[in-house]
């Protein structure tokens, strides 16, 4: 065999692999929607659940979703902006720096179950929160902190350094400086973020399954101490009772509008990051 | 108003990155209300010298001042100095023109919006005003809400000067300001140099010898951390007396 | 000018978010010292090499050990020569676009909710198990094994395609100026520069599946045992972070099960921070 018959050879097998990969998530796709779209109604979404979830729909469950991922990125995007901002523009030590990147880097990595219990003790019960959707949107705000935080201080460190020093030469303070100049040029950072923290926060499971959700009998909460139902603990229940096929068709359906939501917010956060950085050629 | 709003002199200044100096102990009073041109060969500080006038070396780790730095009657590397308005009254024009993705009127009142919101009403006024004196007005006039980038680099340039000169500074830095543009919008650029020395002080560092001889009324040539000759700019550059600048000006030939 | 006026508002905010993020991180992994760390330090090795869990009773760790390092290890055989090939065939092979394209492919399917595949390895791997291999269930070390090789592969196969790709333009255009193949220029310049990020990446998806819960604790078993024969991967096991997923909520917050939990959450912590931190000083320091 030759050389380029060896290489021709090679390429074959690896873009072969390479199909084989890129399948296995129109797999996913095939397999979720399709069994999902039998369950899948307007009724289904609009109406709540009946017979521990086997039957009815699951609008309660879209809800708690919905409010858990919005008040966790609400609690979750200043703490996000104003560290990253500290970061860049205020600290000048690099041993803090460093520090910064090495937790960021270890938030991101902890296991979700660990900060899920951790968050619980300290929240839900040090401050008295319970077992709440309130307790569940703090602990997921932590949870996608380095997420958020990751985008907007790439976006920040992105900005081109004569921006910052045509701001500064005309006399802004840093705080102009920030508001005119980084802010501005760092949006689609933000909104990336933003969009990348959602879909994480709606993607997670272990970290609210006993800190933010009840499986029956919740609607929508009338205090910040009650627990919400959420599509992801309600596929987790519904997936343990394999053998009943109606609760499985309805586990099928909630994981189709989960796995919608979260690819919208994916797919809206790619746009975002390629059409919104402003920066021209030079 | 200070008798002394067009003084930039240095004293015995020491510039430093970190343990490495950039000039040693130089001592320089530039022209009031006249082009300065400093010259001398790449890398020898040139822009650290310019950027020392309106503080823009504080933003680099390490960068250390010594001796006195006066500039519009203030010794600016006191302690209780207020460095914003020093950068008000002193402007800068870096060598590529910056440009912020915005309109062509945002851009304009980009500083003075923040600074001096006070004074909204007057915008657009001052807004003529500033692209009347870099001879823009005409050019824009009917297009200000359209992005600043759809401008050319030599407008781009007069654009950036027009954000500068809105705040009415009464010294100009300029960074080589022409080396980005093509040789046309450069001279309309030099034009407006000499248009501007009637009311402002106005460093200038270039590259282009010739250049220097057109704008200039002084010209100072840095080397090797220290300024080694400095006079009126006719004769430095036709007949200089010191042997770095002769063999500089020789390898321009 | 007035003195307050000077005051930077945006100094003391964004100081106060950093100081209040940081305080978080140093909270939780203090609070996790503090609840089971007294535990680890009593019961030493009695409870790291304990092979029975029984509540009240022993608590032995051994099996959630052994079961979080066999599913984690099988997970990577299966997950990394695809990962691989397809990192290098992307980075090699195809056009940017195309590349964009795989990549985008990879970034959706990394952000496929644990919970998702948790339910596909309920109702389609775990049957799709018992009946290719004639057992009496799905519910195995092999069934976790095979779904934690699919939510690692974008993991491995993102990072390691950055490094290959990373590989400096000089390089590659001297090899070829010699007269090398695309297939020999990969395999003496590009691989050996991207060996720390791919080593790096490899050490990341350790961390990430020994962290998953919620699949895991849905396929694996849920039996606190060291299998017998230890290399039997049909047989049920536990997982550390299965058995916090299971058990946590039975007990939260009191009590010495909970102690033992938090101390199986420290061992957690410990691991994967470990590979985190390792991993991303290889990732890092080979950008360099």
């Amino acid at each position: 065999m030759t050389r380029i018959q060896k290489e021709k050879l090679f390429s074959k097998a690896l873009g072969f692999l390479t199909l084989f990969a890129c399948s296995i998530l129109a797999f996913i796709l095939f397999a979720v929607f399709s069994r999902g779209f039998s369950a899948f109604s307007w009724e289904f979404i609009s109406s709540e659940a009946t017979d521990f979830g086997a039957q009815g729909g699951i609008l309660y469950q879209i809800f708690g979703t919905l409010l858990l991922m919005f008040a966790s990125i609400t609690i979750c995007l200043p703490i996000a902006l104003g560290t990253a901002l500290y970061q860049s523009e205020y600290l000048k030590s690099s041993f803090f720096q460093k520090a910064f990147k090495i937790f960021m880097a270890s938030l991101n990595g902890m296991p979700t179950i660990v900060l899920g219990l951790a968050g619980y003790l300290f929240f839900g019960k040090f401050l008295g929160i319970g077992v709440s959707w309130l307790t569940g949107a703090l602990i997921l705000a932590a949870m996608i902190l380095p997420t958020a935080h990751a985008a907007i201080l790439e976006a920040i460190e992105t900005l081109p350094e004569h921006y910052q020093e045509t701001g500064i030469s005309l006399g802004l303070k840093p705080n102009q400086r920030i508001l005119a100049v980084v802010i501005p040029h760092s949006v689609y950072g933000i909104v990336t973020g933003a969009l990348l923290g959602l879909a994480r926060a709606g993607g997670e499971t272990a970290a609210i399954m006993f800190t933010a959700t009840a499986f029956s009998g919740v609607s929508i909460p009338q205090s910040i101490t009650e627990p919400v139902a959420t599509l992801q603990t309600h596929i987790l229940i519904l997936a343990q009772e394999a053998t009943n096929p109606t609760a499985l068709a309805n586990a099928w359906g909630a994981a189709s509008v989960l796995l919608g939501i979260v690819f919208f917010l994916i797919l809206g956060a790619k746009s975002v990051r390629s059409r919104l950085s402003w920066e021209p050629e030079q | 108003m200070n008798e002394n709003q067009f003084d930039i002199r240095i004293e015995n200044t020491s510039l430093y990155y970190g343990s490495a100096s950039v000039f040693k102990q130089i001592t320089h009073y530039f022209a009031s209300k006249a082009v300065t041109s400093v010259i001398g060969p790449s890398g020898t500080g040139k822009s650290t010298l310019l950027r020392t006038f309106n503080r823009m070396n504080d933003r680099i780790e390490g960068f250390r001042a010594t001796g006195d730095v006066w500039v519009g009657g203030q010794n600016i590397y006191e302690e209780d100095i207020d460095v914003y308005a020093l950068r008000q009254s002193v402007g800068i024009v870096f060598q590529k023109p910056c440009v912020f993705p915005k309109s062509i009127y945002e851009n304009v009142i980009f500083g003075i919006k923040r600074l001096q919101p006070e004074r909204k009403k007057e915008f657009a006024d001052l807004t003529e005003q500033a692209l009347r004196k870099v001879s823009l007005w005409t050019e824009v006039k009917d297009r200000l809400n359209e992005p600043g980038l759809s401008l050319s680099q030599g407008q781009q340039q007069r654009l950036a000067l027009a954000r500068t000169l809105i705040s009415k500074p009464d010294i100009l830095l300029m960074d080589e300001p022409t080396s980005s543009l093509d040789p046309r919008s450069a001279r309309a650029i030099e034009d407006l140099i000499l248009s501007l020395k009637e009311n402002h002080t106005i460093v200038l560092v270039t590259h282009n010898i010739g250049q220097a001889k057109r704008v200039s009324d002084e010209t100072i040539f840095v080397c090797n951390g220290e300024i080694c000759e400095s006079g009126p700019a006719e004769k430095l550059l036709e007949n200089p007396c010191c042997q770095e600048t002769r063999d500089y000006l020789n390898q321009g030939r | 000018m007035s003195r307050f006026a000077d005051i930077d508002f945006f100094h003391w905010a964004t100081f106060a978010m950093a100081l209040l993020s940081m305080t978080l991180g140093v909270g939780i992994v203090a609070y996790l010292f503090w609840e089971g760390g007294p535990f680890i330090w009593n019961h030493g090795a009695q409870f790291l090499m304990g092979l029975d869990w029984f509540p009240d009773e022993e608590y032995g760790a051994a099996p959630m050990i052994f079961g979080s390092a066999a599913v984690t290890f099988l997970a990577l055989v299966f997950s990394t020569p695809l990962a691989l090939a397809s990192a290098i065939y992307t980075s090699e092979f195809l056009d940017p676009r195309q590349r964009l394209t795989v990549k985008g492919i990879m970034e959706i399917l990394a952000g496929v909710p644990g919970i998702v595949y948790g339910l596909l390895g309920v109702s389609l791997l775990s049957v799709w198990i018992r009946d290719v291999f004639n057992l009496v269930d799905g519910y195995t070390l092999l069934s976790a094994s095979f779904l934690l090789a699919i939510m690692i592969l974008p993991t491995i196969m993102t990072l390691s395609e950055d490094a290959i790709h990373s590989t400096p333009a000089e390089y590659r255009q001297a090899a070829s100026g010699l007269g090398l193949s695309k297939m020999e220029i990969l395999f003496s310049v590009a691989l050996p520069h991207a060996t720390p990020g791919i080593a790096g990446a490899i050490l990341l998806a350790i961390g990430r599946a020994m962290g998953e819960t919620i699949a895991v604790m849905l396929v694996i078993g849920g039996l606190d045992r060291v299998p017998e024969p230890w290399y039997d991967v049909f047989s049920s096991g536990q997982s550390i972070a299965s058995k916090l997923g299971r058990e946590a909520a039975e007990t939260l917050g009191f009590g010495e099960h909970w102690s033992a939990l938090m101390a199986l959450a420290l061992i957690l912590f410990f691991l994967v921070m470990f590979l985190t931190a390792f991993g991303n000083w290889l990732i890092k320091g080979f950008r360099k």
